[in-house]
């Protein structure tokens, strides 16, 4: 089972998900293959006749309903390849879990016009997606957002991506053909007690398709002011009788978004990415996936040499490249009597150099799964997991890490029970132990509590979590320049900021409370309200000053991380769904968070430096699909957020349109506009020696061909 | 004759052409528990008259039983019409011969599931997992299409005979 599946895992209905483990499926091997046969042999003589016999369904499918065909009438195999439209079934399988969980469907992710994931995540309320500079990204749920934030943890098909330097994603590291998704699943809140430490803030779980879906060949080009160029090639086909597999390559080059005065800044990026997925069925109770990527960045970045703005700064543009792969393998196994296991391993690396720190990551990591029905109350999930974190960070110009090379073992393993004690009572209970190098053993339960009667429009759940962020790699042992300060004709004051080996888990002690309805058979909506209570938070101490040697003379005040911080958050998301017309849905999304942030008893001096706590404390969006015609859709897009607390930029809006047109069943034109209200938008500023740029009104151009 | 022939040859192709579109998941799979029941022989002993109805038991919303009744009403297998019915609360029996268990429902088969055994009801789930517990015929999807699997030992059981043509575009799963 796929671990973001997990905490929702008893809700859905899993005989519709395939990502679920499930008793799966070889599919009538005679069947398939003969078809898959038939199709390949006939496919070259199909292709002009399936143009025009195209252009003849797409008439007929103008003129009938397609509630009014007497389905019926159609036999066995014709029913077998009928596309289904399954409504129910995300909503089914959301409606009773005890999370705030928001997903991002395939056809938001198509229709919202985006090219890459971070700005797929602009439609999920309550997270916030701020752009930094065209490459790099300020991305948070639930507060603390900044380059850098570390609260949040992001999974991609089960594997995660974060990465343990500073327990954060680098965003521009991740991308796939946006036509791949299958769902994003985004759960607001700490979702510890299954996906482990730093599952704090929010889970973020991209799920790709089985290749089973994305047979045939598909080609993408696109161009445009902002994103020059963009190309996709994927071509997916049979493995053998019983398995399926697909292979892409991707190439986006992004130009230069603008300065601050407005100028052409130096942040342009470009990247190529290959990969492949295949699916098997091994036998009517076993199946396996295989995947793997390859990446190669190229970004460019302007920077300044210190963290905080200073007269001793120098401003530079620097050119680095980041590159990488992971190969991923499930084993779905069905067990007799209908318990599922599910066994997972990958290796992931990475390269980059970032503020002149080379920096290799090796992980790799073995996830072990076992779902299982006790009596007719019970439904157990339990798991072991282990991984290994191999990293190496060399001295760079402005910080350093101490030891450059570590290796970190982390061990874990969980069990949650979801009971349910009556007709519409559901109580899960879950603990996650884990073991990892800084910090020991740690626990993070939580309880939850589902109110969803059956044949009821109405789903009232709440929660009480404990989660833990583990100490990173940054906090245990950084070394970083943060600013220069002029302290007479001969001596400067240099900042300088250590890590703490000594720093302990950050905290969080959450509660929330969800109502989820179908107000009416057009409009749906998820509401949730969050108190959260975190202590031991990262701050920095002011520590005894020290002069060294030199000429100017150096006053060294160093910095030292340490945990005593702590901090009251509370706020609520709201969602609705409103389908207007079968040609026109509208949602809107709205989120609110008050965040007091306090300094321990014993700080001083520079202590509770803010370095995570950026958030806007209202946020609001409106999308709207809209099908012009069967054959054209127009999209539109308002994200609003406001200005940063005690920050002095202003809030921000931004506006996509998005306008498609089919050409026959194979082809799709697409034109998008981005960033549409002003020419020019400051989203972020700086963040952390990163000198922000100005997102730029944009528009692009593409073509899709599926063969 | 020919004017027949190419009447159906149309009737076909709009058919088909039609198929193109996207269909909701449960008018589908009301279309398929049609044809499950022209593929389904059922023990001599189940029917007491050539016009008894062929009963499709729902266990699940209302709204299932609205959408599975429009699609069968005035439509009939060897003779015999369809009646559906939905399964009132508490209900430990069955008087069907197909029974649909929503997948919201699943808990609630599984406390009937001892009553149902032997009763020879064509069951039918949409469940991981169903049919290895002793459902007859479990729905899955592939992609975005429907599939099936089908307990061939829970069909001996139940004294339900599946026709090959059945089972050979289905998934069989044995327990």
């Amino acid at each position: 089972m796929d671990a973001s599946q997990r905490l929702a895992a008893k809700h859905r209905e899993p005989g519709n998900d395939k990502s679920y483990v499930s008793t799966l499926i070889v599919f009538g091997t005679r069947l398939s293959s003969s078809a898959r046969a038939a199709a390949r042999n006939g496919r070259r003589l199909w292709i002009p006749l399936s143009l025009v016999l195209g252009l003849a369904l797409s008439a007929a499918g103008q003129s009938s309903d397609p509630r009014r065909i007497d389905l019926t009438q159609a036999n066995l195999e014709d029913l077998m390849n009928v596309r289904v439209t399954s409504v129910s079934k995300r909503e089914q399988s959301l409606a009773r879990t005890a999370a705030a969980v928001f997903v991002i469907s395939q056809e938001d992710i198509r229709r919202s016009g985006a090219t890459n994931i971070a700005d797929l995540l602009r439609m999920a309320p309550g997270v916030d997606v701020e752009q930094i500079d065209a490459n790099a990204w300020a991305i948070s749920v639930r507060g603390f957002n900044a380059r850098y934030s570390n609260k949040v943890l992001v999974l991609i098909d089960g594997r995660t991506v974060y990465t343990p330097s500073f327990s954060g994603v680098f965003w521009e590291h991740l991308d796939m053909p946006l036509e791949n998704i299958d769902r994003i699943e985004v759960i607001r809140g700490p979702g510890a007690t299954i996906w482990g430490a730093n599952a704090v803030n929010g889970v973020i779980s991209i799920f790709t398709k089985s290749s089973r879906e994305t047979q045939g060949g598909l080609a993408t080009a696109g161009t445009g002011s902002q994103t020059k160029a963009l190309g996709l090639l994927q071509y997916g086909g049979a493995a053998g009788q019983s398995g399926t597999y697909r292979v892409f390559g991707k190439y986006v080059d992004t130009g230069n978004a603008a300065t601050y005065g407005g100028s052409e800044a130096n942040d342009h990026w470009a990247r190529m990415h290959g990969g492949l997925r295949s699916d098997w069925d091994l036998s009517p109770s076993d199946t396996l996936m295989v995947e793997g990527d390859l990446f190669s960045n190229q970004q460019n970045q302007t920077r300044r040499s210190n963290f905080m703005a200073t007269p001793y700064n120098t401003f530079f543009n620097s050119n680095f490249d980041a590159a990488g792969g992971d190969l991923v393998a499930r084993w779905n196994h069905t067990l007799a009597g209908g318990s599922q296991t599910s066994l997972q391993t990958y290796f992931d690396t990475y390269r980059r150099t970032d503020m002149g720190v080379p920096e290799v990551l090796r992980t790799f990591d073995l996830d072990f799964q076992h779902h299982v029905a006790l009596g007719e109350r019970h439904d157990l999930v339990w798991g072991l997991g282990y991984r290994e974190n191999r990293s190496s960070l060399s001295e760079g110009y402005a910080l350093a890490f101490s030891p450059p090379s570590q290796t970190d073992n982390l061990f874990s393993a969980f069990v949650q029970d979801e009971i349910q004690v009556s007709g519409s009572w559901w109580f899960t209970l879950g603990v996650k132990l884990e073991h990892n190098p800084y910090t020991g053993l740690e626990t993070e339960p939580s309880v939850r509590l589902v109110w969803n009667p059956a044949g009821s429009r109405h789903t009232v759940w709440a929660a009480a979590s404990k989660a833990l962020r583990q100490p990173a790699r940054t906090d245990t042992g950084i070394e970083a320049e943060v600013a220069r300060l002029p302290d007479g004709p001969d001596s400067v004051q240099v900042v300088r900021l250590y890590g703490n080996p000594r720093i302990q888990d950050e905290e969080l002690r959450d509660y929330e409370l969800g109502y989820r309805s179908e107000l009416t058979r057009t409009l749906s909506l998820d509401a949730t309200a969050f108190l959260s209570f975190y202590r031991h938070l990262e701050d920095t101490e002011l520590q005894p000053a020290r002069i060294l040697p030199g000429s100017p003379v150096q006053v060294l005040l160093p910095l030292l991380f340490e945990s005593h911080a702590s901090a009251v958050d509370y706020g609520g998301e709201l969602s609705l769904n409103w389908n207007a017309t079968s040609r026109w849905r509208i949602s809107p999304g709205y989120s609110y968070l008050h965040a007091t942030l306090r300094d321990g008893p014993v700080s001083q001096g520079l202590a509770g430096f803010a370095l995570w706590s950026g958030f806007p404390q209202n946020m609001f969006q409106v999308r709207s699909l809209l099908n012009l015609t069967r054959r054209t859709e127009f999209d539109q897009s308002l994200y609003y957020t406001a200005r940063l607390p005690g920050a002095s930029l202003p809030g921000h809006a931004r506006v996509d349109l998005r306008l498609a047109r089919k050409l026959g069943e194979r082809a799709e034109i697409s034109v998008v506009g981005q960033n549409l209200l002003r020419p020019r938008t400051v989203e972020y500023g700086d963040s952390f020696g990163i000198v922000g740029t100005q997102a730029v009104r944009s528009v692009y151009g593409s073509v899709t061909w599926r063969f | 004759m020919l004017k027949r022939l190419r009447f159906a040859a149309l009737a076909g192709l709009t058919l088909v052409l039609a198929l193109q579109g996207q269909f909701d998941e449960y008018h589908v799979k009301a279309a398929f528990l049609y044809n499950f029941a022209k593929f389904v022989e059922w023990p001599p002993q189940t029917f007491k008259t050539p016009q008894d109805p062929i009963v499709i038991g729902v266990l699940g919303p209302s709204s299932l039983r609205k959408t599975l009744e429009e699609a069968v009403s005035g439509k009939a297998v060897e003779g015999r019409k369809f009646a559906v019915r939905e399964l009132e609360d508490g209900a430990l029996r069955c008087d069907c011969q197909i029974l649909f268990v929503a997948s919201s429902e699943r808990r609630r088969f599984r406390s009937m599931a001892g009553g149902l055994r032997g009763t020879a009801i064509l069951t039918v789930g949409e469940t991981p997992g169903f049919a290895a517990e002793g459902g007859v015929i479990n729905f899955k999807f592939e992609g975005d299409r429907l599939r099936f699997e089908i307990n061939v030992d829970a069909a001996e059981q139940e004294g339900l005979r599946i026709s090959s043509k059945l089972l050979s575009l289905s998934q069989v799963v044995r327990k």
